[in-house]
């Protein structure tokens, strides 16, 4: 043991050595990953909005209530974020059409309304021009999530009128049907409550710059490992052998390693850290609003998130030991750890949300354990504590240094 | 008293040692030479302790030491053929590790020791990584005898060495075993193999006792 620990204080010894390198690079990584960060905000959230569909509705003539009901539609905040409703006829709502004005013409039956309230549910036509873009699909979601919402409200107060009819109670039927009525369209309606209580964004449950910021810090993490590459310089066989003489077998080489590399990625962290709060009190954006809200949701968490903080070091690091350790050489180990972290980056959203990725690569980052960095980053910017989260980050922790310890072993 | 018998090694399947025996007694200095790649290294190492052997057995004064390696490491110090250090750090900051932490036996070393024979003192503060090849080589000797083993084993010490080294660890080697330390090298150098008391040659995985003093010649002729 006590070679062990005269070991480790020389491995750490070592890691303070290449200190400076890593201070320099976490500095130069902060500066490279906040401008990219705060590019890809700008671009997602600020600079293009799409425009909104324009959607030809031909009503029946003579059909005032039908009016009324696609005027409520339009006016729902869901419908109105995307859809413009323009009255139209037939020939005109074609002519619009064909000129690219409206994106869709949407016929609705005669008798539509009375048609929902006794469940016949005339369908309403809708009318594309050509193949459907992006705009075009997400009006034909709405669409059919909306006539959901619509069913599941009927059949709610069917089954209420069937119930009455059962029991003997007719009479209460229709303060029934008022009573669901008013509380499904209040649900259904009142989208703010909804957003009130939920944030909805690309990022998941924590806002896009936040989403960003966890990246940042997974990139810092890993990339970090990059300059550490001088501690697994210089790992002949000679040494690995002497160091076997010496009792320090390959749990031993791999816990000193990890230890070494978490020193040095604390010192990263702490260097940006500073760097943001130094930022921060400059008024420069994202980093006060950030700063701000993880102070606010720090409250009463303190010691998980020191817990959390200590996990995100230590899988880190031993992602970065496992690396050199699969390479067997420093160059091959940077390599490694640049590109495997630029590719598992991409499956587990680093670049671009998730929400943007196709379904197989949302399949292949659960497996990522930069996935489970990035959730774990992420829940900084969150409320409460995830410890099988923690559980987690921590087991893969503890799988990549085994993994490490057996291929080092493998090659002794 | 050494005493090896029949030691065997594979590599998959080829077979680099196939049953080498050997003796050796205190105040004696072994050589072993062979051609490269014939399994010197390899050999060595199984002595050490720093590699497995598929058979065979290693007595030191009738002791069995093969399969314990702590029991090897407290019998037999090692000089690899490359040097085992953290460039980064001072030779004082590498001694500590092979030393343990035992400051005191450090500093006796330093003062009277074999640290002392080899000039470790001189450059106790220099990284590891500014140190001359022969600084280094004479810094893993005195590293090795850290426990003050009974016995030395040296993988081609003088390999890519100037003069002056060469001449210093020779003349430690002479001390060592003068004292009643026991030598075992492998080399390919003929001053260093002058040294030697004892000669063997490893060919076919197998070690042939030799005369020593051969020259050249007659010394290739039997590899």
């Amino acid at each position: 043991m006590r070679t062990f620990l005269i070991y480790l204080k020389l491995e750490l010894k070592r890691a303070l050595r290449i200190l400076p390198w890593i201070v320099a690079g976490a500095m130069v990584l902060a500066g490279l990953l906040g401008a990219i960060a705060l590019f890809a905000v700008r671009t997602l959230e600020g600079g293009q909005e799409l425009n909104k569909l324009k959607v030809g509705v031909i009503l029946p003539e003579e059909d005032a209530l039908a009016q009324k009901a696609v005027s409520m539609l339009g006016s729902l905040d869901s419908v109105e974020n995307i859809c413009q409703f323009v009255f139209v006829d037939w020939e005109e709502g074609q002519n619009r059409m064909k000129d690219g004005e409206l994106a869709c013409l949407m016929t609705v039956p005669d008798n539509f309304v009375g048609s929902i309230i006794d469940g016949s549910n005339k369908p309403v036509t809708i009318l594309f021009d050509g193949p459907l873009g992006v705009e075009e699909e997400i009006f034909k979601e709405l669409t059919e999530a909306g006539a959901k919402t619509l069913s599941s409200a009927q059949a709610g107060i069917y089954a209420a009128n069937h119930i009455h009819g059962l029991y003997g109670i007719p009479a209460d039927i229709i303060e029934a049907e008022n009573y669901l009525n008013a509380k499904y369209l209040g649900y259904s309606m009142d989208r703010s409550i909804h957003f009130r209580e939920r944030r909805i964004s690309a990022g998941g449950e924590v806002s896009l710059a936040c989403h960003y910021a966890a990246a940042g810090i997974v990139f810092l993490l890993l990339f970090s490992g990059i300059p550490a590459a001088g501690l697994f310089a210089g790992e002949s066989q000679a040494k690995r052998e002497k160091l076997y003489l010496l009792g320090i077998r390959r749990s031993g080489w791999t816990a000193g390693k990890a230890v070494a590399v978490m020193v040095l990625l604390l010192a990263a962290s702490a260097t940006v850290g500073a760097g943001i709060a130094a930022v921060s009190r400059t008024g420069a954006f994202p980093a006060v609003e950030m700063m701000k809200d993880l102070a606010e949701k720090s409250r009463g968490t303190m010691l998980y998130r020191t817990i959390l903080f200590t996990g995100l070091l230590f899988t880190a690091s031993s992602l970065i030991v496992l690396c050199y350790s699969l390479s067997g050489t420093g160059l091959g180990g940077m390599m490694l750890l640049f590109l495997g972290t630029c590719v598992m980056m991409v499956f587990s959203g680093g670049f671009l949300p998730q929400v943007f990725l196709p379904e197989s690569f949302k399949a292949a980052a659960v497996c990522l354990p930069t996935t489970l960095l990035m959730d774990g980053a992420k829940q900084f910017f969150q409320s409460g504590s995830n410890w099988r989260l923690l559980a987690a980050l921590l087991g893969t922790g503890l799988a990549a240094l085994t993994a490490a310890g057996l291929l080092k072993g493998g090659r002794q | 008293m050494l005493e090896i018998i029949g030691i065997q090694k594979k590599y998959r399947k080829k077979t680099v040692l196939s049953g080498v025996s050997l003796s050796a007694e205190p105040g004696q200095c072994v050589g072993i030479v062979g051609a490269n790649g014939c399994g010197k290294t390899t050999l060595l190492s199984i002595l050490a302790g720093a590699r497995k052997a598929d058979g065979g057995s290693l007595k030191v004064d009738g002791k069995e030491l093969l399969g314990h390696p702590s029991l090897q490491a407290q019998k037999i110090a090692y000089v690899p053929q490359e040097n085992p250090f953290m460039e980064e750090l001072s030779v004082k900051d590498n001694l500590s590790l092979w030393y343990k932490g035992d400051r005191r036996s450090m500093k006796r070393d330093l003062e009277s020791g074999a640290a002392a024979m080899l000039g470790i003192h001189e450059f106790l503060n220099t990284p590891v990584g500014k140190l001359s090849g022969g600084m280094k080589k004479r810094l893993s000797i005195a590293s090795a005898l850290a426990g003050h083993e009974e016995i030395l084993i040296m993988d081609e010490p003088g390999a890519a060495l100037d003069l002056v080294c060469k001449e210093v660890i020779q003349n430690y080697i002479k001390q060592y075993i003068k004292h009643g330390g026991l030598v075992l090298l492998a080399s390919h150098e003929l001053s260093e193999l002058a040294v030697c008391t004892k000669m063997y040659v490893l060919k076919d995985g197998v070690a042939g006792e030799i005369p020593c003093g051969l020259t050249p010649a007659q010394l290739t002729a039997r590899f």
